[in-house]
């Protein structure tokens, strides 16, 4: 019916010119039982290209995760007002390497009444799914993204939604109290999130028109706009959802170590441990990644079209890679900063809090927002504000004056019918809360120190 | 439809994950590692969906069942007591049951043999205006390379063809979204809100 | 002796002819054509059909249940893809009744398992066999 057309072609793999021509130069040397069925391009698309990004890609997301623990004990010591790790190494730059040898030396334990397999699977489980979603992130112009395939952001809800099992498992199979309650806990935050943060996808994509992550940049791109400015109540959903999702804190009950000693992995220990460790943080990475590209434009700054237009044809394709690897750097790198900042300044949530935010409050306001998300939508569409073209959207500064717009003072309605439906539990205080219910209908004793309002 | 070269090997490599996984599903004494084994075979049909070229589908059925339903299966197995099973899986009908279903599928087993030995449904030629409707359409045999858009034409058809049903569907959804809060409340706090 | 070597001569070109049954088995495994798909979903679909027959635990009863399903979401698509590649109008019906049975799947799975927590906190047990009143 509609192919998904535009100014560009979307390639579900694409190399360099460089490399093709490489690789097309290698085949002279290579015998002809090998390649005579194999195309050098095809070779180049599907093969050589994606397994070079496959390695350079480990390697920048594990040593981004290695300085990411440096960098959270770095903040949390500026934000204490304490100077933070600063013995091994320069400023302690080779910290996380001690850290790694440390755990990477230490007795591995597994616990005798545990599950023993479930046990080793499950730090797999979260590790495989926290690092499967980087296949499909593009970091770059249109061959920079190991794949590019048509259903890019449900492929990473629906990998993401199955490292949740890594956590469940790990605290099932520990065969002991703390595990369990952690995992009965995460298990419940986690599917509770998802929900929200589905939903609030749902109305970004009713501007991106596709769910392939290249594609939405491309939309971004070919507007010379970030999504956040029409989707400003989405935006902040998601970044609350998120934070909760990757079990951060303020939302880190799955493993709250002042009351379940260390949650879903208090019997794992060394390098398994590690795993996880490196799992919670690598999905730290990757959200981060989804958000800037699905709200901050990705790979793409405004007028880094312009800057490319004028430099000299040879260079211009290596300086728009050169400025969108910076500019999703840089964004990844703020969103990040962001959660660490957020875990050393809020206090933790109580679970019953925990969830009433989640179903109370993030839930209808991504449903609100998609329904304001398609009015307005429907609305400028009406006005010839925005025309859709061959999948893609054109709009001039009027369209795209009036989706700011409407996209922030949609948060208004949004704010009443949140309002509307926690008038009674606005308070997150448990004793506020009760007083609230009338005292005509209150069967239950309350505790003596309660008094009725 | 044929699947040839490498989309046969991963059919068989898949085809035979999904059907030990699903026998293990079954048998398996504990019932979270069912609940594992029955997420390798979700799963692995996921992947034998992509073979079919329906992205969207695997996508859903991977986020909703796996993520979802499979998720909400292990939470309830942690809350319940689950020990006399474990020691005891099989009830007493086991061998009639096990019957019962071996027939089940030795008949329908045999009636998709019977129907491809008579030529059926898989040896029909499509007629000349069906033929000329598809080709308006893009090739459902698209070059490898290009992106797909099944996304695209699986949402048309759900809400175009199949509006009515969609709506029903919602219905059934919100149903069970209240009648699971009702059946959840425990006696406190019932009486504490009714 | 001539009527026997002429008769083997003619069954060895008859054979020579016709693929034997060991070709036609590898000629199977390399082309997959979409019965493969409804063989596969008819023995996973039995198996889930003996799970609800034989478990005592009735969350892996639902497990079971869900197995069926899923077995007859590959039926519906490989239905589906095997009418969009001969041409079929509306290949994609396949694909919606597909998302259709997940949707039924989710909801089932929520109502069963209230239900089931429901059921445990009065009865203390989730064998199937052992609920076995029509009150209590």
């Amino acid at each position: 019916m509609m192919m998904t057309q535009g100014p560009w072609m979307l390639a579900l793999s694409a190399s360099p010119k460089w490399l093709e021509s490489l690789v097309e130069r290698l085949f002279a040397y290579l015998p002809a039982w090998l390649t005579s069925s194999l195309a050098p391009t095809e070779v180049a698309d599907f093969i050589v290209w994606p397994l070079i990004q496959i390695g350079v890609m480990l390697v920048v997301v594990l040593t981004a995760v290695a300085y990411l623990t440096l960098a959270e004990r770095k903040v949390s010591a500026w934000i204490q007002v304490r100077v933070g790790p600063n013995r091994t190494g320069p400023l302690g730059l080779l910290q996380p390497a001690a850290d790694g040898i440390k755990l990477l030396i230490k007795e591995d334990v597994i616990p005798f009444k545990a599950d023993k397999t479930v046990f080793t699977l499950a730090p797999i489980i979260s590790m495989v799914c926290a690092f499967i979603v980087l296949a499909v992130l593009p970091y770059g112009p249109h061959y920079a993204s190991i794949t590019n395939i048509n259903i890019g952001l449900l492929f990473i809800l629906s990998v993401s939604s199955v490292g949740v099992l890594g956590i469940i498992l790990g605290g099932w199979a520990s065969n002991s109290k703390y595990p369990l309650l952690g995992a009965l806990r995460s298990s419940a935050q986690m599917v509770s999130y998802e929900a929200a943060i589905g939903l609030t996808i749902v109305s970004a994509l009713i501007f991106t028109r596709t769910f392939s992550m290249q594609g939405i940049v491309e939309a971004q791109r070919s507007l010379g706009i970030w999504f956040v400015l029409f989707l400003f109540p989405s935006f902040i959903v998601f970044l609350i959802s998120v934070v909760a999702e990757t079990n951060r804190a303020p939302f880190d009950l799955a493993e709250a170590e002042s009351e379940l000693v260390g949650g879903f992995h208090t019997e794992y220990s060394g390098f398994r441990f590690s795993i996880f460790f490196i799992a919670e943080y690598a999905n730290m990475v990757v959200v981060s990644a989804i958000g800037a590209t699905l709200y901050l434009g990705g790979w793409y700054v405004p007028g880094m079209d312009w800057v490319a237009a004028r430099l000299p044809e040879a260079y211009r394709e290596a300086a728009l890679t050169l400025m969108g690897v910076t500019a999703f750097a840089i964004k990844c790198g703020a969103i990040l900063y962001l959660f660490i900042w957020m875990r050393w300044t809020f206090p933790r949530y109580r679970y019953d809090q925990l969830m009433e935010l989640g179903w109370k409050w993030l839930m209808p306001a991504a449903l609100a927002n998609i329904a304001l998300t398609a009015t307005i939508f429907i609305v400028g569409k009406e006005l010839g504000l925005v025309r859709s073209a061959g999948g893609v959207l054109q709009m001039d500064w009027q369209g795209k004056l009036f989706f700011t717009l409407a996209g922030l003072l949609s948060m208004f309605p949004i704010l009443a019918l949140l309002n509307a439906i926690n008038r009674n539990s606005k308070s997150f205080n448990l004793r506020a809360q009760r007083t609230t219910i009338p005292v005509s209908t209150r069967k239950v004793k309350l505790s003596p120190g309660v008094k009725a309002a | 439809m044929l699947l040839v070269g490498w989309e046969a090997v991963f059919f068989w490599m898949l085809t035979l994950v999904a059907l030990f996984a699903a026998v293990f599903t079954v048998s398996a004494r504990n019932p979270v590692h069912c609940a594992l084994f029955l997420i390798s075979t979700l799963i692995a049909k996921g992947a034998l969906f992509l073979l079919l070229r329906a992205e969207f589908v695997a996508g859903a059925q991977i986020l909703v069942y796996v993520g979802g339903i499979l998720v909400l299966f292990l939470f309830v197995l942690m809350l319940v007591n689950t020990r006399s099973e474990v020691e005891n899986p099989f009830n007493r009908q086991d061998k009639v049951g096990a019957f019962i279903a071996a027939l089940v599928g030795l008949a329908i087993l045999g009636a998709v043999t019977y129907t491809q030995q008579r030529g059926g449904f898989f040896k029909t030629k499509p007629s000349a205006d069906r033929m000329a409707i598809e080709n308006a359409k893009p090739d459902p045999n698209a070059p490898a390379g290009v992106i797909s858009a099944d996304t695209e034409t699986l949402g048309v058809t759900l809400y175009t063809r199949a509006v009515l049903p969609f709506e029903i569907a919602s219905v059934l959804l919100l149903m069970a979204i209240v009648g699971s809060v009702l059946l959840a409340r425990d006696r406190r706090q019932e009486e504490t809100y009714d | 002796m001539m009527t026997f070597l002429a008769l083997a001569a003619s069954w060895a070109a008859r054979q020579a002819s016709e693929p034997s049954l060991m070709e036609r088995y590898v000629q199977g495994l390399k082309e997959v054509d979409a019965s493969k798909f409804l063989v596969l979903s008819a023995i996973i679909f039995s198996l889930g059909m003996g799970g609800v027959l034989i478990r005592r635990n009735i969350i892996v009863i639902f497990m079971s249940v869900e197995l069926m399903l899923s077995a007859a979401n590959l039926n519906f698509i490989a239905f589906a893809r095997y009418w969009q590649t001969q041409g079929g109008l509306y290949a994609y019906n396949g694909h919606v009744m597909t998302i259709f049975v997940i949707v039924v799947a989710a909801a089932e799975a929520a109502l069963g398992l209230g239900l089931l927590l429901a059921l445990y906190r009065n009865r203390e047990t989730i064998a199937a066999d052992e609920i076995n009143l029509l009150k209590w």
